[in-house]
This record gives C-alpha cells, structure tokens and sequence, in this order.
C-alpha cells in the first residue's frame, strides 16, 4: 500500500485579538490508500482546523507557519490558484457535517452532479447522467433516476450524505475527507453510512480520512485512529491497540466516556473528563493535558513531551507507565 | 444594556454629527419664529431678490418674502407634521403588531393580509383617498403617511414580538399563571423596544420624504404656507433664473432626511450591535 | 406553475374589485363629486337588458357593476366634467407611465444587480464603500430633490441634457434616473447582502472545495441564490417606484397618468382622480402578479411542488 496524504510537522496559527494561538502542533499523519484513519477528539481540539488546513480554506485569519500537506509527493500548502483548483477536483473529495446546507438548494440533484462531473472533464449530458447514476447507485441508493429530479430539501438527511458522498467520489479522488460526515443524522442511518464508507473504502482502495468526536463512531470502521488534543496527536496506533492498551491518560479518560452496553449497570462508572476544555491561548510550556491529567506530575508542567513510539503505536507522553 | 447601547451611539461619530446638525435645525425652527425677526407672510414687492445681508441671510423671493423665515417656518411644518405621522405610525402600529402577534391565529394573519395590501399602495393614492373624504390642504395628509408608514412598522415590531414569544421565558410566566398584559407590558415590550426606536427613527426619515413629496406635488398643505416641498413647487418657475430659491428648500429637506437616516442607522448598530455586524 | 399563477391571478382579480368598490364608494358619495352612475342604465347594451329584466333599483351595488362592466366591457373609466374624451386620454397617457415604470425597472436590474454583486465581490474595498455612501444618499433623498440637483447639474451646469419634453430617448435618461434611485439603492445593498450571505454559507465551501471556478461559484450559485431576497425586495419597491414615477412626470412635464391625476387633483376633477385611481391599481396588481411569478420561477420549493402538483403554494 502506498501513502496517499502524508501531512509532516504542520503548524498552524490563529492571529485572534489577545494574540496568535498556535492550533496546531507538529501534526503528523500518514494516510495509505484503502485506509480508514478516523481523527478523534473533543470539540475545539484542532480537528476541524485540520480538515481546513487539508483543503486550504482556512479563515482569513488563520496561517500556515511550517509543515507539509503531501499529496501524491505534491505540497498542497505551496500551490495556488490553477494548481490547487486541479488538486482539489482530481485527488480530493470532501463531505461535510450537515448535508443540507452542503448542497446549492436551488439545483436539482441532477444539476449538480453534472456540474461536478463537468470540473474535471468536458462531457455531453447523458454521459454526465450516467456517470451519476452509477455513482449513486454504488453509494446504496436504490431509485437513482428519482433521486436525480429532486431538490435537496426533498431528501431525508441520509439521502442528502449519500448524494454528498456520491458528488464527492464522482471525479475518482484518491482521498476521501469525511468531516464529521454521521453527526447530523439519525444513529441506524449513521451506522449504514458507515458501512458505505467501509465499502467504498475497501473497492475503491480510498483512502479516507473520517474526521468524528466519538470513539465509538471510530471504532466502526478505522483502521487507524489518531487522538487529537489542544491541537497535537497525542495518541496513534492500529484500532485495536487504541481501544485494547490505551496508553496516553487522554485516551484511556476518553474510553471511559463511553457508556456500554454489554457492562452491568454498576460494574462501570461513566466517568466526565475533569477541568476545562484546554484553551489555545495560555502558550504553557509542558504537556497540554497537564492541567486534566490525573497522573500528572510536577515535570509534566515543564517539559512538552516527546512522541514515542513503538511497533506502529505512538503516544505522547511523559510518563513510562500509567496503566 | 441601555447605557452601552448609549455609550455605543456616542462613539459613532457620524451618528453624533447627524444628530447635532438636526438638533440645531429643530431648535432652530422653533426659535428663530419666536423672535420675530421678519414675518414670513409679509410680502414687499419692492424688495424682490434681495441682496444677501444680516437681515435677509437667504435672499427674498419673487414677492419679497424673506426666504429664511420662510424655512424656518416651513421646518415647522415639514418636520412637525411628519413626526405626527411617524407618531401615528408607531403607535398604532406597535400596538396592531403587538397583539395580533401576541395573540397569532386568524387575526394576525388577517392583519399581516391587510398590511401587505396597504404596502403595495403607493402612498400618494392613500393621501388622495383621506383628503377627499376629510377635506384638503389642512394637514389631515399627515395621518394618511402615518397609515402609509404603517405596514413597515408591523412588519418590523410583529418579527420582534415573534421573536421574544418563542423565547422560553413568556411560556414560564404563561404556566406560571401570569396574564398577557403582565407578559405584554414586563417582557415583550421591554424586549422590542430598540427594535421601535430605530423604527421610529427610520419612519421619521419616510415620512419627512413622504410630506415633502406631497408638498412638491402641492397636493399637501395649500399655499401661502411656506411646507418646504411646498416651496420647492411655488419657486420652480424660477429655477433657470434664481435657482437658490429652489436649491435652498430642497437642501434643508435633504440635510434633514439624511440626518435622521444616519441617526437611525447610529441607533440600530447601538442597539443591535450583533445582528447587524456584516453590514 | 400555471396552477400558481392562475391562483395569483384569480387572487388578484378579486383584490381589484375590492379597491375598485372601496374607491367607487368613497368617490361617490363624497360632497361635491357628481360622478357618473346616479342612473344605472344608459348605454342601452346587454347590462341594461339585465337590470330591467331584474327590475334593478339603482343601489351602491348595481351602480357599481354598472361601473365594473363599463371599465372592462368599453373601457370607460369614468366621465369626468372638463375632459370630453376621458377615456382616449387615460390610454394615452398609461403607455407613457406604463414606459417609464419599465425602464425604470430595467435600469434598477440592470444597474442594481452587478454593482451589488461587485460590492459583494470585493467588499471592504474602495469601491464597495463608495457605493455604500452613494446608496445611502440615494436611499434616503427624496426623488424631487435628486431631480433638481440632476437638472441643476446637467442642464443648467453642464448643458448635457435637455430637462423637459419626451420625445427623443436621452430625454428619458434623467426621468428614469429619478425614478429609480431610492429603489435601485435598496437593491444594491440586498444584492450586496445577500451574496456575501450566501458566499458564507456552507454549500459555498463545499463547492469551493470540489474545484470548481471562483467566478462559476458567485454567478451560478450564489448569485442565483440571492436573487430571492432581491426580487422580493423589489417587489416591495413597487409602491415607490410608482410615487417616484408621478414625482418624474410632474416634474419633467410628462403626460403621463401620474401627472393627469395630479392635475386632476388640484383642480378637484373626481372623474380624471377615479379613472387614473383605477388605472393605477390595474397596473400595480399587474406588477405584483409578474413579481410573483419570478419569485416563484427563482424559488426551487414552490417550482418543485407545482411539479408534482402538489398543493402547498
């Protein structure tokens, strides 16, 4: 398998009115092709300010201060205009949260696949159609025809990601960006999406990059997952490895945010991550989650700690052993 | 709130400056009369066109009148007839807005009904219609612009009331056995009043249009009265020859409109600093 | 689409009768008027058969048949006392309104949509305060005062334009200037707002991220988009627009209906003040049915139910 994304020592930085906030720190991802690599973390954690990074549309006060975005060996950061246009319609596709105000509410279905088909290559019409028909039909909708006649509001909001995801895989990227793609929707509607997204993965050697608050959403259908805190990886490894050894404190806190069903009802206490949410704006030396760690100990408020890793499972902590 | 919202209007320096030039202008159409310094009725033949001086600082017109006084009584009529009709506007309106929205169902769609037809009617038939059935030329006009202006004040206050009833605060004194009144007067209305005041601002500025429009097309007040668009109408014949008497009017009606056009814009931004912030 | 304007249009129809008996009923019956119409046979057609077959009194109600009938039926407005020929007159004179209305529309769209779209595009620049500035002037002048600080400019100063007479086409510039300036401002900061609305949305971003154009986003859908909010503000625009035309009329000597029925006003002609009255209410419930129907044309939810003939309009 090859790499499809591979995102080296990215820093990004806020210019707000008490200052600059530093969003992102010395983010590193590998994405291959027919991955999943689910991104997890609470909100404000810097996940969405990845997703923007990736498909350059940062807010205006957002800035690039280092670090790569490669794309098929090619630094998306460096390209501009033209370059990036061709970059965004040939390799990379993204689906948003809310699927409805994702869609122009004006166009029909139909309208607006052609469009997008019409990005990368100039086609008649009836190929245009035909392609979308195909695609939507390969993304589980059953009655494509009626579907393409329809405005947007006219379909339920698991229809609306279906055509999302189908208008973002119609020009075969390479990368499929999911941002938060289930929160909007209804959960046995969310898990079919999941499914598609597994399928799809797996047919099409997609590799995509499925952005989400919850664990257990990952849990689903990663292959990999990253935890994001204050803006850093703090933990990285193969599914089972995250969920089975646990390693960074802010992942084991996490795993114990999620209620199960299968556990007694006393057996297991849902435990709330104590303290505040970490904010971007006190530039403190030392470890992000300090302040929330329950282990932590003096040396952690001074020193940041250094990624380690061992046999494809990273973590960035100071401690040796927290289990 | 309120204080911040005052203290935002006075940092607005545009807003501030709208607002002293019109005061000066009001203050002085009420005093200047006062003084009795040339009467604006008096004709003197025999000083048409006077040269400008102390005494005639705008000149006199074709029948020797002193055009300042003229104005400065004409601002009486213009601007004090057009807050007549910005009072009635708002007063009614407000209180037509208020309980048809309060209270919803088939009244307020029938006064939302009744209000969109009266915005499609321009408001010169509507004055039309009330000075042939009250009588013409003596200031009834000023009721009919009111009426005119009306619909955009429903409009207005009816989504602000909308507004505060969805909020959850009048249901829990709706369940706590609190009548409307009560809710009216403690809740709604001190939750819409900004949305009022810049209204009133916005339809003071319509109706100052509005009567002076009226005036021009002397369909307003009758003649010998010195209406600023009255003025414009009565000195148009001249305005290849001495176009000032026709320049003059027309700017002191346009400084004044645009004034309270700036205050309105001034208080809306004070006072609703968060909805209108892309403007 | 047809079962919606059929609907609008029968709407409509019924919205006329009502304003035609409110200003029949007020008209007739006030002090001094000698309207037409006392005696409700006359012309000795089809409707006088009628009301002897019935035996009709000359009450409010017939009377005012009698009147719908010879508005619709002949044409006859009304009779007013100074004018022989009042009939031939209002039609005249609605082609020279029914012109200016429609040149002042096409001016406030044609103007008015890609200067706001510009404003939108570029906005915090120079150009889009300026035009800020300049709409608000516009905005808030009462449309006489603009046209005499545009006679006082460009005829007195300048001596580019000619201000009266209606014959040639650039003495249709400054009348259609006037016309249009409040309205066209207010569009130009809808249009401005309701792109940069748009521009913020989040299908917006997600085009922006499929690779398509810059120029293809803001004309084929945000533009597309905000023509909603300016259709329908034009549409309220309509009223003034109408003022603003009797305001040009009387102002640059156009015979038009706004200027008949000022004339008629002052000299207290209530035939010439009910046939104009009416004429103009035909014309504003015209306009009001055409904006309807764009509004919908550009409004993919009620497009879409007709299509399927559902009833939701």
């Amino acid at each position: 398998m090859t790499e499809a994304l591979c995102i080296k020592n990215l820093n990004v930085t806020y210019r707000v009115s008490q200052g600059t906030r530093h969003v992102l720190r010395d983010v590193s991802l590998t994405l291959k092709k027919g991955q999943i690599r689910a991104i997890v973390g609470e909100s404000g954690c810097g996940k969405s300010t990845l997703v923007n990074t990736i498909i350059s549309r940062l807010p205006a006060n957002g800035r690039i201060e280092s670090g790569q975005i490669l794309i098929d060996g090619q630094d998306m950061v460096s390209l501009k205009g033209d370059g990036l246009r061709r970059m965004r319609f040939e390799k990379l596709g993204v689906v948003f949260q809310d699927p409805f105000s994702a869609l122009d509410p004006s166009y029909t279905v139909e309208r607006q696949i052609i469009e997008t088909v019409n990005i990368k290559r100039k086609t008649d019409r009836k190929t245009a159609v035909r392609m979308g028909m195909e695609m939507l039909t390969a993304c589980g909708i059953r009655e494509p025809q009626e579907i393409m006649k329809k405005y947007p509001h006219e379909l339920s909001g698991g229809l609306q990601q279906r055509v999302m995801i189908a208008m973002a895989l119609i020009n075969e990227p390479e990368i499929l960006i999911a941002d938060e793609p289930t929160t909007a929707l209804d959960v046995t509607v969310q898990k079919e999406i999941l499914k598609l997204l597994r399928k799809l993965a797996d047919e099409r050697q997609l590799a995509v990059l499925f952005v989400t608050h919850s664990l257990d959403v990952a849990a689903m259908l990663a292959d990999r997952i990253a935890v994001f805190y204050g803006g850093q990886v703090v933990e990285e490894g193969r599914i089972e490895d995250i969920f089975n050894f646990p390693l960074h404190p802010y992942t084991q806190a996490l795993l114990k945010t999620i209620p199960s069903i299968e556990y007694g009802k006393n057996e297991r206490k849902l435990m709330p991550i104590e303290g505040e949410l970490f904010s971007f704006l006190d530039e403190n030396e030392g470890c992000c989650f300090a302040p929330r760690c329950p282990y932590a100990r003096e040396t952690c408020f001074r020193v940041s700690p250094v990624i380690k890793e061992n046999m494809g499972h990273s973590y960035a902590c100071l401690l040796e052993e927290v289990l | 709130m309120f204080k911040r919202a005052m203290k935002r209007f006075v940092r607005n320096k545009t807003a501030m400056t709208a607002l002293i030039i019109f005061l000066v202008l009001v203050l002085s159409c009420i005093i200047f009369p006062l003084l009795g310094y040339n009467d604006y009725a008096e004709l003197h033949l025999e000083n048409q066109y006077a040269p400008v001086s102390l005494r005639h600082p705008f000149s006199t017109d074709n029948l020797g009148r002193d055009v300042f006084s003229r104005i400065v009584i004409g601002g009486r009529y213009t601007l004090g007839l057009s807050f007549v009709a910005t009072f009635v506007a708002l007063f009614f309106g407000t209180l037509i807005a208020v309980v048809s929205a309060y209270k919803g169902g088939w009244l307020d769609q029938a006064v939302t009904g009744v209000s969109q037809a009266v915005s499609a009617v321009p408001y010169v038939l509507i004055v039309i219609i009330m000075e042939v059935s009250l009588g013409w030329g003596k200031g009834y006009y000023s009721l009919a612009v009111g009426i005119a202006n009306m619909p955009a004040v429903i409009a207005r206050v009816r989504a602000a009331v909308l507004k505060v009833r969805q909020r959850e605060f009048i249901s829990a004194a709706r369940v706590a056995g609190k009548s409307d009144l009560h809710n009216v007067i403690f809740h709604v209305l001190r939750n819409i009043y900004s949305t009022v005041l810049v209204q009133f601002c916005a339809s003071y500025a319509a109706s100052i249009v509005a009567c002076s429009v009226l005036g021009y097309l002397e369909i307003g007040i009758s003649s010998p009265t010195p209406e600023w668009g009255r003025m414009v109408a009565d000195n148009f014949h001249l305005i290849t020859t001495r176009g000032y008497l026709v320049f003059i009017p027309c700017l002191f009606i346009s400084v004044s409109v645009l004034c309270v056009t700036m205050i309105s814009h001034g208080l809306r931004d004070a006072l609703d600093p968060k909805e209108y912030q892309h403007d | 689409m047809l079962k919606f304007v059929v609907k609008r249009i029968v709407t409509a129809i019924v919205i006329l009768l009502v304003s035609m008996f409110a200003v029949f009923t007020l008209l007739t019956y006030i002090p001094g008027s000698r309207l037409g119409y006392m005696n409700i046979m006359g012309n000795g057609d089809l409707l006088d058969h009628i009301f002897e077959v019935l035996k009709v009194q000359p009450s409010l109600i017939s009377r005012y048949l009698r009147y719908v009938y010879d508005v619709f039926v002949h044409f006859h407005f009304a009779s007013g006392f100074r004018h022989h020929d009042l009939n031939a007159e209002i039609l005249s004179r609605t082609r020279f309104t029914l012109l200016l209305t429609l040149a002042g529309f096409v001016f406030i769209v044609v103007i008015g949509i890609p200067v706001g779209t510009m404003s939108a595009r570029k906005k915090g620049s120079l150009f889009d305060r300026a035009v800020s500035v300049c709409s608000m002037f516009l905005a808030s002048i009462p449309p006489f005062c603009l046209a005499i600080y545009l006679a006082m400019i460009f005829c007195l100063w300048l001596r580019l334009l000619p201000v009266f007479g209606f014959k040639e086409l650039r003495n249709f510039i400054l009348p259609t200037i006037t016309i249009a300036s409040s309205a066209l401002a207010n569009t130009i900061q809808t249009c401005r707002f309701a792109i940069i609305e748009e521009l913020n949305k989040p299908y917006v971003k997600y085009l922006r991220t499929s690779g398509r154009k810059e120029t293809a986003i803001l004309f084929g859908h945000a533009l597309r988009n905000a023509m909603l909010p300016v259709i329908s503000v034009i549409k309220e625009m309509t009223a003034s627009i109408f003022v603003s035309t009797f305001i040009a009329e009387w102002f640059y000597a156009i015979p038009g209906i706004g200027y008949y029925l000022i004339q008629g006003i002052n000299s207290r002609d209530y035939g010439v003040i009910m046939a104009s009255t009416m004429v103009i209410a035909i014309v504003i419930i015209v306009f009001n049915i055409v904006s309807d129907v764009l509004y919908s044309c550009f409004d993919p939810k009620l497009r879409n139910a007709e299509i399927r003939g559902e009833q939701n309009v």
